[in-house]
């Protein structure tokens, strides 16, 4: 016990002197929301969009994009980066094991983007005054299913990218279209509906679609908390069987 | 059931590794073959041998990173793949290409792996024998190379372990560096009590720190002997040079028993040969009346012994390849 409480200490420690890693989960979101909100036309409210504004949708997307960041560049880049340096396997000639060490990762890497997430909610609902949920608990739901699935997908990036430079690579290709499909750089509405039914089924744009449906009080439907829930456990559970520890 | 961890069985008389034709293969190709050695307490056991020997792979075997595809590993007494518990309190593994975080510092990262085990020695004490003390607070990232592997030694002993294991500890280093890291070895080590499975492939590391070593080539032992008999057994090759000061018969020095050979270059008289050959090639210069020109003396060295034992050139070249090997797998 007291071993693993060191490590997660010494992850914790040793994130604290990576400013980068944590600039993208826990300053960029928030920074880039700032930016929108000097948006004149964000600010005002559309009826299409059941009288919210666009920087209130874009809420929702930047706390996706945090879990984004944690789980496609944080979480992944420190597991190769162990692995490609043999921090890994030298860990697995001591008692403890390896796999203690990735449980510290994943605890400070979540604590970050509870970090991340919190700062950028602070900021949306105290100073850019944004919609506050109608529906709280869904809401809350979402978000806490979204950092679990990606943290199980950056487990399994981690799990199987040989090195540091693959899993970046990996992370960058996933990125992108799973950014897309939160949202991030066209509104999900104007994506027609084929993408939207594809966007609900992943991590992101299932958390980021709940969010916004709970936000105003619409129904949030199940589908979505599936699809979570199993970017949750199937990742997580490949990784288990294929991680490689050097 | 498993015993309770924190508990290492006594061994007794055992050795405290055992490793008895120990076979591993990658595929196709056959890394380590029918390999046996054993450590006894407080010993050192050098492992020599080229890059792609099979040292590496047999040292992960007796650290529990692989299992075996035939033979028996024992570690204190136990199978340290199926009782990694019982084996990896009591073996401090120093491995090869292994480092830390760059920004973790020197007395984290030995509070992090003292917190590993249940009677850990203090960190403090650690940091003062091994010269770590002024470095404390410095990162991974500017450590020099010699203080890197002095921290990774350090890594190794904070456990308290009764076995050390020890790859490649002064490979990369420059000579002060490698000396004084030897002489922590020597001083720390033995101060313990410590057994040291040491890998090497410097014939002076294992005449200094060894009691025995093993040689290795293409994952076979082809000798197990203390570092002095190791020469022995290559040769008892002596060689003389000299330019005479008058002509000589080489037929003369042929018929000496002690000698082998005896090559003209250039005007130097090149004589080898076994047993007191020097005593027996200057009687016969001072009966022919000839003075033997800058003399120079050639013993066998624990070199020689490893590149006649090891079939030298030859072994170099086939472990280019299984030095890529070694650097796709690591």
């Amino acid at each position: 016990m007291s071993a693993q409480v060191e490590l997660v200490r010494s992850e914790a420690r040793l994130m604290t002197r990576e400013p980068m890693a944590t600039f993208w989960v826990i300053a960029f979101p928030t920074a880039l929301l700032g930016v929108f909100a000097l948006i004149p036309t964000f600010r005002d409210r559309v009826p299409e969009l059941g009288g919210q504004t666009v920087l209130d949708l874009y809420v929702p997307i930047n706390v996706t994009l945090a879990l984004g960041f944690l789980g496609l560049f944080i979480i992944p880049g420190a597991l190769a980066t162990y692995r490609e340096r043999g921090v890994l396997r030298r860990l697995a000639t001591t008692p403890v094991g390896p796999a203690r060490v990735v449980l510290a990762q994943l605890a400070v890497a979540a604590v970050v983007g509870v970090v991340g997430v919190s700062l950028l909610l602070a900021v949306a609902w105290g100073l850019l005054g944004t919609v506050v949920p109608v529906d709280v608990l869904p809401f809350a739901a979402a978000l806490l299913l979204g950092l679990l699935a990606m943290l199980s997908v950056g487990v399994l990036v981690g799990a199987l990218s040989g090195t540091a430079k693959a899993a970046t690579i990996a992370g960058n290709v996933l990125f992108f279209p799973m950014m897309f499909l939160a949202g991030l750089y066209v509104p999900v509405a104007v994506l027609g509906e084929t993408m939207q039914r594809i966007g609900e089924l992943t991590p992101l744009g299932a958390s980021a679609l709940v969010m916004q449906r709970a936000a105003v009080g619409d129904p949030v439907g199940t589908l979505p908390f599936v699809a979570m829930a199993l970017w949750t456990l199937v990742p997580l559970a490949v990784a288990v069987r294929r991680f490689r520890w050097e | 059931m498993i015993r309770s961890t924190g508990r290492v069985p006594s061994v007794g008389d055992m050795p405290v590794i055992d490793v008895q034709h120990l076979t591993k293969r990658y595929g196709e190709r056959t890394v380590v073959d029918d390999v046996s050695f054993t450590v006894e307490e407080g010993e050192v056991l050098g492992l020599l041998g080229h890059n792609g020997a099979g040292k590496t792979t047999t040292v992960e075997c007796v650290a529990g990173l692989r299992s075996p595809d035939a033979g028996t590993v024992r570690v204190l007494g136990v199978d340290p793949v199926a009782r990694r518990d019982v084996a990896r309190l009591g073996i401090g593994v120093q491995l090869q290409q292994s480092t830390l975080p760059d920004r973790m510092r020197v007395e984290e990262a030995l509070r992090l792996f003292a917190s590993f085990y249940p009677c850990p020695v203090p960190v403090a004490d650690l940091l003062e024998s091994l010269g770590l003390a002024e470095h404390r607070a410095k990162p991974y990232r500017v450590l020099s190379g010699g203080l890197k592997q002095r921290l990774s030694f350090a890594l190794a002993l904070v456990g308290a372990p009764r076995i050390a294991v020890l790859d490649e500890l002064t490979t990369g280093l420059d000579p002060q560096a490698r000396r004084d890291v030897w002489q922590q070895v020597r001083d720390v080590v033995r101060g313990r009590g410590v057994a040291v499975l040491l890998v090497t492939h410097f014939m002076e590391e294992a005449e200094r720190l060894c009691d025995r070593a093993a040689i290795l080539s293409a994952g076979r032992v082809v000798a197990l002997d203390t570092p002095a008999g190791l020469v022995e057994r290559a040769a008892g090759e002596q060689s003389l040079r000299f330019s005479p000061s008058a002509p000589l018969d080489p037929a003369v020095l042929r018929a000496l028993p002690e000698v082998t050979s005896v090559t003209e270059t250039a005007g130097t008289v090149h004589v080898a040969g076994r047993g007191e050959l020097v005593h027996a090639v200057m009687s016969v210069l001072a009966r022919e009346g000839v003075v033997a020109r800058g003399l120079r003396i050639e013993q066998t060295t624990l070199d020689d012994a490893y590149l006649a034992l090891t079939g030298g050139a030859q072994d170099d070249r086939a472990d280019d390849r299984h030095d890529d090997r070694e650097g796709v797998r690591s």
